[in-house]
């Protein structure tokens, strides 16, 4: 039997086929777990390798004042860091980063000793500090980029704009307050990468443009802040007070304008003050008022028509016994009206009005004036003082709080209860922010002055206006707050400290205020001044009138409102000459000043005769006291100071022979 | 010319097309790659530029404090503050 020859061709062609199958289904097989089970892990490697990821920190937003300028503002700065494993030469390594950066050598080492691939050295530092370390070229030394908040005005401000922790968190003020606003998103920068591991840039950048974060504008003025921060500091350092607290806020919408607490503290380096320095004290310290409330019973007691400027009182010759109380005034007096109660500060005459009124009236204009609440100003911390329900005053309790004594406030409190008087009779939000802007500057929200409701008639408001006015002329407790060329309307007020562990009140611990608002009869600015615990002298009229006055004649101007007496000149450049001033050198003209009131200019009379001298100061309301004959020779007013209705015009006349 | 001869001839100019739209591509990706790199170079620049302005920026503000500018005034140019009766205002 002949065996059947094997087909070798055959079996060739079915070998190969399968190897061709095997090794293709080999290859699919592989494909899908390449494309299809791995595929996960391997696009992660493949992006790993081709693409670079650089980490942006969040930009946190700018806080600006009211003109734009900058009170903090965020830069990038590095920060250095060790991948302990990698770092080759320890010792050295130390013995190089200690003279840089000034930190402990021993601690730097135990850091750099570490197992970890990660360990901070010093984070945000000078970019002079990090140039000096990248010029070492350490091996394991890091940097990354962060965010460092700078307060360029150092102190200034402080307490209302606050500060951010390391890790641009708002830890106090607008920056705690508007936190979430202020900071910006994380977000990542890829970009490709070539073999070389240079980076490349391909297609569209694929990263966010905006990071939403936003920029606060605040209502303060930088220069009123500073005014008020330079002078309040030198009260407190002559007085050698505690601390004290300035106010400035604009009457009318409610805006705060300046807000300093002393003692103050830099915000770039407030890890090296007590945190009792943070603390706006001008919102979250409640304290006795002392006849600074005064006004508020003048207005409470004029409102209800329960007295009448003119009513009189006896004053018990200094000394009046309410209950188990002796209620004294700083000097005795008899009878006094009720404008010379308010003027002089007189304790038994504000009991006195205070017991016609009786506690639920008065209790409803404490209130009203936003006492024992908060005034909801956008700062955090805010304080509400403690003003209890008259069912539970003691029975002396109304007689004392008519001046002062037996009630909590806040400075804030303060300032909007005597804006309204200021007003015509609105009690106003008071806000520190004025717009919310973004990145690329549009506004994205903007506060408007709110009123909160109305406290008394604009008709009460003059007449608490009138009193108040009486208090800084001649003889009045407040005669020393008066800048110069200005009306100011205010009150003083000298309340005698608690004594939180004796119980009672001290005899040698005061605090020291004064309120008041000008110009007058157009108010521009309320500013109150409370300076604690002065040392020497305790009265407000002495210690914090002073202050008041140094703050108004430097801040109107700056409000555009000049004191009486002002020389007022044209521009050279401005090509009008004023008919009245041709033929004197220096341009002058009747400039209107300030708004509701007349003022114009005293015109250069020189040379002219009695006839046309009167003529042209005609219809000026002046009063006219003329000497002599012939040609004007001197004048008083001189020309170009502003002159109102019912001054006094001095003519010098002299015959040209 | 013959026949064959003008064949080579188109030939060749094809070849030549071929080479020369191969290397136009070669040069173009080449470019891309090129721009890329100095794009990524640009936007590094221009960071750097935004946060150098920045710090301008902030160093022009803490120059412009008002206590750094009033103690020049007072400590070094001996400039005192005018009494309002020595101010004069220009408008």
């Amino acid at each position: 039997m002949r065996r059947k020859s094997i087909n070798w061709f055959k079996v060739r062609i079915i070998f190969i086929s399968s190897l061709i199958f095997f090794s293709f289904v080999f290859i699919v097989g592989r494909m899908f777990q390449l494309q299809v089970l791995k595929k996960e892990q391997l696009y992660k490697l493949a992006t790993q390798q081709q693409l670079v990821q650089i980490p942006f920190v969040p930009k946190r937003g700018t806080i600006y004042d009211q003109k734009e300028n900058e009170l903090a503002v965020s830069i990038e700065v590095d920060s250095v860091y060790a991948d302990p494993p990698k770092v080759v030469d320890m010792n050295r390594t130390a013995h190089d980063l200690v003279p840089i950066l000034q930190i402990d050598r021993e601690e730097l080492r135990q850091r750099l000793k570490s197992h970890r691939s990660f360990e901070w050295i010093r984070r945000k530092i000078s970019p002079r500090e990090a140039a000096e370390i990248k010029a070492l070229q350490l091996p394991g030394i890091y940097f990354l980029k962060e965010n460092r908040r700078f307060y360029p005005n150092s102190q200034l401000a402080a307490h209302i704009i606050g500060f951010v922790g390391l890790d641009s968190k708002g830890l106090e003020g607008a920056e705690f307050q508007y936190d979430a606003l202020l900071n910006g998103k994380n977000h990542i920068w890829t970009m490709g990468r070539d073999a070389l591991g240079r980076e490349i840039m391909m297609g569209d950048p694929l990263f966010e443009q905006e990071d939403h974060h936003k920029n606060i504008h605040l209502t303060l003025e930088k220069n009123i802040q500073h005014v008020a921060e330079t002078e309040l500091s030198q009260a407190v350092q002559k007085w050698g007070a505690k601390g004290g607290i300035v106010i400035a806020m604009d009457p009318q919408t409610g805006r705060i304008l300046a807000m300093a607490s002393y003692p103050f503290f830099n915000p770039n380096q407030f890890i090296q003050y007590q945190p009792k320095f943070w603390r706006n004290r001008a919102i979250s310290d409640a304290f006795e008022p002392g006849s600074l409330f005064k006004a508020f019973l003048a207005a409470a007691a004029l409102e209800e028509k329960v007295v009448q400027p003119s009513d009189s009182f006896f004053c018990e010759n200094g000394s009046y016994a309410v209950y188990d109380r002796t209620i004294h005034d700083h000097s005795k007096h008899g009878w006094l009206t009720f404008q010379q109660i308010i003027k002089l500060s007189s304790n038994i005459g504000a009991s006195k009005v205070g017991e016609k009124m009786g506690k639920e009236r008065f209790y409803k204009y404490i209130c009203a004036f936003g006492f024992g609440e908060k005034t909801r100003i956008d700062l955090p911390g805010e304080a509400k003082g403690i003003v209890h329900h008259p069912r539970y005053w003691p029975p002396v309790a109304l007689d004392t709080i008519s001046f002062g004594q037996g009630i909590s406030v806040t400075g804030i409190q303060l300032a909007v209860a005597l804006s309204a008087i200021a007003n015509g009779g609105f009690l106003m939000k008071p806000y520190t922010v004025e717009k919310i802007t973004n990145e690329k500057g549009e506004v994205s929200q903007s506060f408007q002055p709110e009123v909160v409701r109305r406290v008394i008639s604009e008709e009460t408001a003059k007449k608490v206006t009138a009193l108040l006015k009486t208090t800084t002329e001649k003889g009045g407790t407040g005669e020393g707050a008066v800048p110069a060329g200005f009306e100011v309307a205010g009150k003083t007020g000298t309340a005698q400290k608690v004594e939180p562990l004796l119980g009672g009140y001290s005899d040698d611990r005061f605090s020291s205020g004064f309120m008041g608002f000008a110009p007058a009869d157009d108010p521009k600015i309320v500013l109150l001044i409370v300076i604690d615990e002065p040392r020497g002298e305790s009265y407000g009229g002495m210690v914090a009138a002073p202050v008041f006055k140094a703050i108004m004649e430097k801040v109107l101007p700056y409000l555009n409102v000049m004191p009486k007496g002002t020389l007022i000149v044209k521009k050279e450049s401005d090509p009008i000459p004023h008919p009245e001033t041709l033929g004197t050198e220096t341009l002058i003209e009747e400039v209107r000043v300030g708004k509701g009131v007349e003022r114009v200019m005293m015109p250069d009379l020189t040379g002219l005769s009695m006839r046309n001298a009167l003529s042209r100061i005609e219809g000026k309301g002046l009063i006219v006291k003329v000497s002599g004959n012939g040609k004007v020779v001197e004048q008083n007013p001189k020309a170009g100071t502003v002159i109102e209705k019912g001054d006094i015009c001095y003519l010098k006349f002299q015959s040209p022979s | 010319m013959p026949k064959s001869a003008n064949r080579i001839f188109f030939f060749v100019l094809f070849l030549l097309f071929l080479i020369g739209g191969s290397l136009f591509y070669v040069w173009s990706r080449i470019q891309v790659i090129q721009l890329g790199y100095e794009i990524s170079n640009a936007l590094k620049v221009e960071r750097a530029l935004t946060e150098a302005n920045k710090r301008l920026r902030v160093e022009i503000a803490t120059l412009k404090s008002y206590a750094r500018i009033e103690k020049i005034a007072v400590e070094e140019l001996r400039m005192a503050k005018p009494r309002p009766d020595q101010v004069i205002v220009i408008r």
